[in-house]
């Protein structure tokens, strides 16, 4: 997937915590890198989507950002 | 990939299709039949993508599938990088009026942007907030300034220089007040002040009703109002594909809530707004907007209430005259849809079944046959030719699977047997008669 460090460390922030995470953990953690929260996660995103048939793997979900198990399975392969 | 639903989609179609309304996610799970639909929209998706407009109109008999339509459009879209809205005509929403109709539908175009990461809409704030991250970051790197330090109050001054001149790349009229508002919403992010931000939202979504009001909490002159919307919506299609989106596709449903206008003059107002986004688009005065309407067959083109009613409309509109069933053209801008198939329908209750086993973690006992039994069943009821639509063959069909989950010894066959069908169509054809205002 060729994931840099601090896309690597978000997900499996995410992962780790039952694929959910609030939108603030990810603020202080793309601050901490130089970074904007939805540029961390459109990169993300981007890398992934040619894997998962053009789906996103992080999506929105109210304050809270959340990956789907399955797709996650299916990066990690 | 391998085909796999999501959790949340799964629930979404089961819960919506048992309501007989259509599920804002998931539905590419139970699509069947509309492969040369898709094929014909995603054509012109490109098109809009490279800069053109488009406007569609989904023309189907009640239950033919328009509203899914639609939601399918968005997750085809949404995955080609646009931004898309759905809303729907009502009494209270229209293109047209100077009583606050036309801006409430406005609101709920608004209310509903959804983008790929957000695909059940309430997508804006999202949307503004990568927006001014891209120009933080611009602005940083011009200035030699780093991502933690720009954020600082001193550097407020130059961020709203860099806003305000993007904003008048992309707006045309309106933009000033527009470029403000934005402003205002930056300071609300980066002071951290939830009041302001939503002050700011509240205007970009239409919902000041006074000058004065927004005036008072923003400072800036003019509100979005029934006669500016559409130009703040061209606004936002322009600012959406800066920030590097496709375009921006709207959809507007349930069409035949303007057949329903009871005034005359009323009626052809909003008519002749169809007509001016219609020219707009296909004119080159917009680029990157992609409009659908859905409506059944009344609102096109009866003579008297429907877009046929007016002229300018009524040939731009009118079907190419050498098609048929069998010889489509899908590059016309009304597309009929025609009604599922009983292979259609037989393939698309198999999906069902397995996104219902999928949902509930079950194995209900319902094997092909007993589906060809259901559909025999359903089919062969008087009055089924005339008025059964998928939407009530679904409900019933999940009706059954869901007794059959929390009564595993029910009678499946005698489930299927008791099945009553009903006729649902609303009666379109008697505003016909209604007389004019």
């Amino acid at each position: 997937m060729n994931l840099s460090e601090v896309q690597e460390k978000l997900v499996q922030m995410i992962v780790s915590n039952s694929y959910v995470i609030h939108q603030q953990e990810v603020d202080k953690l793309a601050i901490e890198y130089g970074l904007f929260k939805n540029q961390l996660i459109d990169s993300i995103n981007e890398k992934c989507s040619l894997h998962l048939d053009g789906e996103a793997l992080i999506e929105e979900d109210d304050e809270n950002y959340t990956i789907e198990k399955s797709y996650f399975k299916e990066i990690a392969l | 990939m391998e085909k796999k639903f999501k959790e949340k989609e799964a629930t979404a179609i089961i819960n919506s299709l048992s309501g007989g309304v259509v599920p804002k996610i998931g539905i590419q799970h139970i699509t069947v039949g509309r492969k040369l639909e898709i094929e014909a929209f995603t054509q012109a998706l490109d098109d809009v993508k490279n800069g053109h407009s488009m406007v569609k109109f989904w023309i189907g008999d009640f239950g033919s599938g328009k509203s899914f339509m639609l939601h399918l459009l968005n997750i085809v879209a949404t995955k080609q990088k646009f931004v898309v809205a759905n809303a729907d005509f009502t009494p209270d929403n229209r293109l047209y009026s100077n009583d606050g109709k036309a801006v409430a539908l406005y609101s709920s175009i608004m209310d509903n942007i959804a983008i790929q990461t957000k695909p059940e809409g309430g997508a804006l704030p999202t949307l503004l907030d990568k927006w001014i991250e891209q120009i933080i970051v611009k602005t940083a790197q011009i200035n030699n300034i780093s991502i933690t330090e720009i954020r600082e109050a001193r550097y407020l001054k130059l961020i709203q220089g860099n806003i305000m001149q993007t904003v008048n790349e992309v707006t045309d009229t309106g933009g000033f007040d527009f470029g403000l508002v934005v402003f205002k919403y930056y300071e609300g992010y980066i002071k951290d002040d939830d009041h302001l931000r939503r002050c700011a939202l509240k205007w970009l979504k239409g919902e000041y009703r006074t000058k004065v009001e927004a005036r008072q909490e923003l400072g800036v002159r003019e509100i979005i109002n029934d006669s500016n919307f559409y130009d703040m919506l061209k606004n936002f299609s322009r600012l959406f594909v800066s920030m590097g989106y496709s375009g921006f596709m709207i959809n507007l449903d349930e069409a035949i809530n303007l057949y329903k206008i009871s005034n005359l003059n009323v009626r052809a107002r909003n008519y002749e707004k169809i007509l001016m986004i219609f020219n707009d688009c296909f004119q080159g005065n917009v680029s990157n907007l992609f409009v659908n309407f859905a409506g059944t067959k009344e609102f096109l083109e009866n003579e008297r209430r429907g877009l046929f009613s007016y002229d300018a409309l009524k040939t731009r509109l009118k079907t190419n005259k050498y098609e048929t069933s069998e010889f489509r053209d899908f590059a016309q801008p009304v597309i009929k849809l025609a009604p599922l198939n009983h292979n259609e329908i037989f393939v698309l209750l198999k999906n069902l079944k397995e996104i219902f086993d999928f949902n509930f973690g079950t194995n209900i006992n319902i094997l092909e046959q007993d589906i060809q039994l259901f559909m025999e069943d359903i089919f062969n009821k008087p009055g089924a030719d005339e008025f059964l639509t998928p939407r009530e063959v679904i409900r019933d069909f999940l009706n059954i699977l869901s007794i059959l989950r929390q009564n595993p010894n029910a009678n499946k066959s005698s489930l299927i047997s008791n099945i009553v069908i009903t006729d649902e169509r609303p009666n379109e054809i008697v505003f016909d008669s209604i007389e004019e205002l």
